[in-house]
């Protein structure tokens, strides 16, 4: 498959070779749909572990990766090769993220609130995860992913950030819009958090 | 920091050997039916379409309704309703059975003329009461006739009281200044009793006390026979009064 350019013709193979921020420029000037394919191979899995960390149901995590695939498609534009692309398109998963987050707490809250007593304390079934991805260790999996959902949704996702996509502080804080310090507390906290809720587990 | 990740090692290692979650097998294919589908979704919605999208809609709508109950409220406001309670009653003077109308129409004409004459008059009137009262202790004796011979020709016609009939009938005698001062002495006391009805004006008018009265326009017939009856109880009076002499 060849692809018109200014400059000429590109292959497949040579958009391969490009950056994120190559294939977006790309796809912003030549509409090369080809370079759009590429950048969705790159991130689907890496934004599906992100968001599914964060809200626990992968039907959801599929749903909201998808729209932020079609929010990137809609406003190449917006993207400006200052930042990076990896940013940017963590930044747009994270938000819808929170947004399916804060519309998934309602729903609950409101479902919870029609049975029994109004303080008292539920806990919601976890029907989304998934056994087929649950390692040989799955048990621990398990009950990682189920303590991860009980930490501050803020502390949260700076621990995901960090401590599962492997993302650098100063990464962390473009796409939280937060400083630094911020992001470097945020996560401390989320640790600790996490730690006591996996007592059982880390016991020295 | 990097104390706080060896005290979190474990857990940061767990993390990181956690099982990466992978994306659907069908999510390219998924992503690529909702991106046409917003493709065609745009296209087909016209300029009309548009305009008429529920998000325009409703807000246009409603301003539109704003605008048109602030106008009503505006336009309902500006109207000028007469309070009932502030508008003054009709008087009885409105409702005049008129028989004759020309008889009626040139009594009209000379109650206007007397009208204005006698505003004239009262002017000359108030400076003499003035006069008189700065000279009341000079004359305190000075009679009512005495006030009253300086009266005017016109004065002496409005100041005659209305005749009113058995039937009802309420009527200017319309006789001369010279019969008016003669007889002047015998209607001294109807005059007193009846000041207020100077104020009135000539023929037509009603005074206050005198609203539960019907007034009515006399033909020249009726006319004729209130004088003969008139005259008949004169004489009967003149009668009685030599009989009471003798």
């Amino acid at each position: 498959m060849t692809i018109n350019r200014e400059a000429g013709f590109r292959s497949v193979k040579d958009l391969r070779e490009l950056s994120d921020e190559e294939l977006i420029l790309e796809f912003q000037k030549n509409a090369t749909e080809e370079a759009f394919e590429i950048i969705v191979q790159r991130y689907k899995n890496p934004l599906t572990n992100y968001v599914f960390r964060f809200l626990g149901d992968y039907e959801a995590c599929s749903d909201v990766v998808q729209e932020t695939m079609i929010k990137v498609f809609r406003y190449k534009d917006t993207y400006s090769s200052v930042a990076k692309f990896s940013t940017w398109i963590y930044t747009i998963a994270g938000n819808l993220a929170r947004t399916e987050y804060r519309r998934q707490r309602r729903r609950s809250f409101f479902s919870i609130s029609n049975y029994g007593e109004e303080h008292k304390q539920f806990d919601l079934p976890d029907e989304a995860y998934r056994p087929d991805v649950m390692t040989d260790s799955g048990i621990n999996d398990e009950l990682i992913q189920n303590a991860l959902l009980k930490v501050k949704d803020v502390y949260r996702e700076a621990v995901i950030l960090r401590d599962i996509e492997g993302m650098s502080y100063e990464e962390i804080a473009e796409i939280l819009k937060v400083n630094e310090g911020t992001v470097k507390s945020r996560i401390n906290r989320g640790r600790a958090q996490l730690k006591k809720l996996l007592k059982d587990i880390y016991k020295d | 920091m990097e104390t706080n990740e060896k005290k979190y090692e474990k857990l940061i290692k767990d993390l990181k050997n956690l099982q990466q979650v992978k994306a659907p097998a069908n999510f390219e294919s998924d992503l690529k039916r909702r991106i046409n589908a917003e493709k065609h979704e745009t296209k087909e919605k016209s300029f009309v379409g548009k305009i008429f999208l529920p998000s325009r809609l409703i807000p246009s709508l409603g301003l539109a309704t704003a605008v048109i109950v602030v106008f009503l409220v505006v336009n309902i406001n500006s109207e000028e309703i007469d309070n009932p309670f502030l508008i003054e009653p009709r008087l009885r003077e409105d409702i005049v059975a008129v028989k004759d109308f020309d008889s009626f129409k040139d009594k009209e004409d000379k109650n206007e003329d007397l009208k204005k004459e006698q505003s004239l008059t009262r002017g000359d009137k108030v400076n003499k009461e003035k006069m008189k009262s700065s000279d009341k202790h000079e004359t305190p004796d000075r009679d009512y006739f005495a006030g009253r011979e300086e009266v005017s020709e016109t004065e002496a016609m409005i100041e005659q009281p209305p005749v009113v009939t058995d039937e009802g009938v309420v009527e200017l005698e319309t006789t001369s200044p010279e019969s008016t001062f003669s007889d002047l002495s015998e209607e001294i006391e109807t005059t007193e009793t009846t000041e207020t009805t100077s104020e009135m004006a000539t023929g037509l008018a009603i005074s206050k006390e005198e609203l539960n009265f019907r007034q009515v326009q006399l033909s020249e017939r009726e006319k004729q026979k209130v004088d003969e009856l008139r005259m008949k109880v004169q004489s009967l009076q003149n009668i009685k009064k030599e009989e009471g002499i003798k």
